[in-house]
């Protein structure tokens, strides 16, 4: 019989009370775990992915708006521009890579994107190259080649349920499913599925620019008049990114933006703000669930005077019936921190997964940070204080009294 | 000297029940006893007798006078002191048995061996297994307090108390809350206990036929008094 053995002995006769201050300390870290995990991981994977290009290159309208429908998928294009500023901007010396993105149609709700076939003989980040570290890769048939072939993200096959071979009807917008915006006249056939590549692009259909051309019926007009929504462009140097935008914006009828900018920007003026006020409100949960450990081992440690003169009358210390009543916070902050982990990424996995469902972002719900380590750390220092006061009680039970109640 | 000594020994207890601002006073002159002696504290409830006991043990602190257990002034000890003092020399049994609800019979004897550590780690369960065959009850070891009969857990306390093989063994109206066939049997243990052990018996009492079973008798009727 140790101290824990005694200690466990007292929760486990109590253990409704005892499970009720658990689960409140359990909700209290679920709370700032998830908070927590879905901040760092959407934090990480917006960044990462604004990171893949160095510059997105579109009509003038808000930068912001121009990086989350061009990288995201998430808002309405500002706008189109020439075909042959795109052409402009590839041939510029600085310019390693640029890809055209051509959007304005939907399928049931996810994008279609007139794209040119370089783009998927992209690397996953500028530092990649696409031979070690491709974007993309297919899981089954191959890249469109002609004019009305789609190929697919793995979530649209998935969720849709695509298989190669089948005609999809596209709707006109880059959201709206109207009946009569749709292009009954010129259906695109499933050529391709791609793999999961665990960004926004597993939620758009691919095709080639001409087709989404042809599609608004732009293929017969002059070469010139033709028309883009973005450029994702990749520099020779990250150092250019600066000069390359200022050239953009003042030599070109088009705007550019830095994705790593307008993300950090955003995150740190929309996304921080709301999670910094249910990381506060989740530390409440946790000062209340201190206090429910205070109040049900004080209540527990005066119900048991008796018992604690009992164990001083058998020899035990005032400093172990002290150390004994903490163990008891102790194993409380304790089974409660381990649970709210539990029940924290459990829920990082749920939530975690309604992201990608609305964003195509993929959160690691088993991913842990120091500042998590941390933070579940005060709650357990926070746990172990609120059993102070009881063990002071214990600490200086009157044995003398307490053994001579009958 | 004698293994316990006390020496005009005195102890303010509280206010006093005639309401005229007199204290009640725990008063001896002096009391001694042998290494070994099995001794009977008799006397009315009320008289002084539990004082008596917790002054020996270290539990109270007389205001004036001496007490020597076993070479030791227990007057004189800190509270930590005390604690080590009780931990090492005495074993208690009491009235209401105080057994801790949530430990089995057998729970409830390793708890004092655990606090006592006079017994190694290793050896603790074989001598709880051994006492609990020797008050008669190793068909009810994982049997909790409340599921034992008051005769049956008055026999755990006292399997509990010879747990470090003390060196004084008191005993508070061990027999207060028994039928009389079960305080014949709960006096019966004890006294062989003591013969086995060789340790010294103290045995607080109110009932004359309990105390005739011991070999000396201590009358506690006059320790308290109004000042």
């Amino acid at each position: 019989m140790n101290l824990f053995h005694i200690a466990w002995n007292y929760l486990w006769r109590r253990r409704l009370t005892t499970s009720l201050t658990v689960f409140s300390v359990a909700m209290g870290v679920a709370l700032i775990s998830t908070v927590m995990t879905l901040r760092r991981e959407a934090h990480r994977t917006f960044i990462e992915q604004s990171q893949s290009y160095d510059v997105v290159v579109g009509a003038k309208g808000s930068p912001l708006q121009l990086t989350l429908s061009t990288l995201y998928y998430l808002d309405v294009p500002t706008g189109n521009i020439l075909y042959s500023d795109y052409e402009k901007v590839r041939a510029n010396p600085h310019v390693a890579s640029a890809y055209p993105l051509g959007l304005g149609d939907n399928y049931r709700g996810f994008r279609i994107v007139g794209t040119s076939p370089e783009f998927f003989q992209q690397g996953r980040s500028r530092k990649q190259s696409p031979a070690s570290a491709p974007m993309f890769r297919l899981a089954a048939g191959r890249l469109f080649e002609q004019d009305m072939e789609v190929v697919v993200g793995s979530f649209v096959a998935r969720t849709v349920g695509i298989d190669l071979g089948d005609e999809i009807i596209a709707s006109h917008g880059v959201v709206a499913s109207h009946k009569e915006a749709r292009h009954e006249a010129t259906p695109y056939t499933v050529v391709g599925i791609l793999e999961p590549t665990h960004t926004a692009n597993d939620r758009a259909l691919f095709a080639s620019l001409s087709s989404v051309w042809k599609i608004h019926g732009h293929d017969e007009h002059p070469h010139g008049a033709l028309e883009v929504t973005a450029v994702l462009v990749r520099l020779k140097s990250a150092a250019r990114r600066f000069s390359f935008v200022e050239s953009v914006n003042t030599e070109y009828n088009a705007m550019a933006a830095i994705p790593a900018m307008q993300i950090s920007k955003f995150a740190a003026r929309v996304l921080m703000p709301s999670q910094e006020i249910l990381l506060a409100i989740a530390y409440l949960v946790v000062l209340v669930a201190a206090i429910s450990i205070l109040v049900s081992l004080y209540l527990a440690t005066s119900q048991r005077k008796r018992d604690l003169a009992i164990m001083r009358g058998l020899g035990a210390s005032a400093s172990e019936v002290f150390r004994m009543v903490l163990t008891e916070s102790l194993t409380v902050s304790l089974l409660g921190v381990l649970a709210g982990l539990v029940l924290g990424h459990g829920a990082s996995a749920v939530l975690g997964h309604v992201l990608y469902l609305s964003t195509g972002i993929v959160a690691n719900p088993l991913s842990f940070s120091a500042s998590e380590i941390l933070a579940c750390s005060v709650v357990f220092a926070v746990g172990l204080a609120a059993g102070l006061l009881p063990a002071w009680e214990a600490y200086t039970v009157e044995v003398a009294a307490g053994l001579s109640e009958r | 000297m004698a293994f316990i000594s006390i020496d005009k020994c005195r102890r303010r207890l509280g206010k006093g029940g005639s309401g005229d601002g007199s204290f009640t006073t725990f008063l001896l002159e002096q009391l001694e006893i042998e290494r070994g002696e099995a001794i009977a504290l008799t006397g009315p409830s009320g008289y002084g007798k539990t004082t008596l006991l917790n002054l020996i043990a270290g539990l109270l602190k007389p205001d004036s006078g001496e007490i020597e257990v076993a070479g030791i002034r227990v007057d004189k000890l800190s509270a930590g002191d005390a604690d080590r003092f009780r931990r090492d020399n005495l074993g208690f049994v009491y009235q209401t048995f105080n057994l801790l609800a949530p430990f089995s019979a057998l729970q409830n004897v390793l708890i004092g061996m655990r606090f006592g550590r006079t017994v190694p780690l290793h050896h603790r369960r074989r001598r709880a297994m051994e006492l609990m065959e020797r008050v008669r009850l190793s068909h009810r070891l994982s049997h909790c307090p409340d599921e034992l009969s008051v005769g049956e857990q008055q026999r755990v306390a006292i399997a509990r108390a010879m747990g470090n093989t003390p060196k004084i063994l008191l005993a508070d109206e061990p027999t207060a809350n028994l039928d009389p066939a079960a305080s014949r049997s709960v006096t019966e243990l004890l006294l062989s206990l003591w013969r086995e052990t060789s340790c010294t018996l103290l045995v607080v009492t109110h009932d004359p036929a309990i105390a005739s079973f011991l070999p000396r008798s201590f009358d506690c009727s006059n320790l308290l008094r109004e000042e």
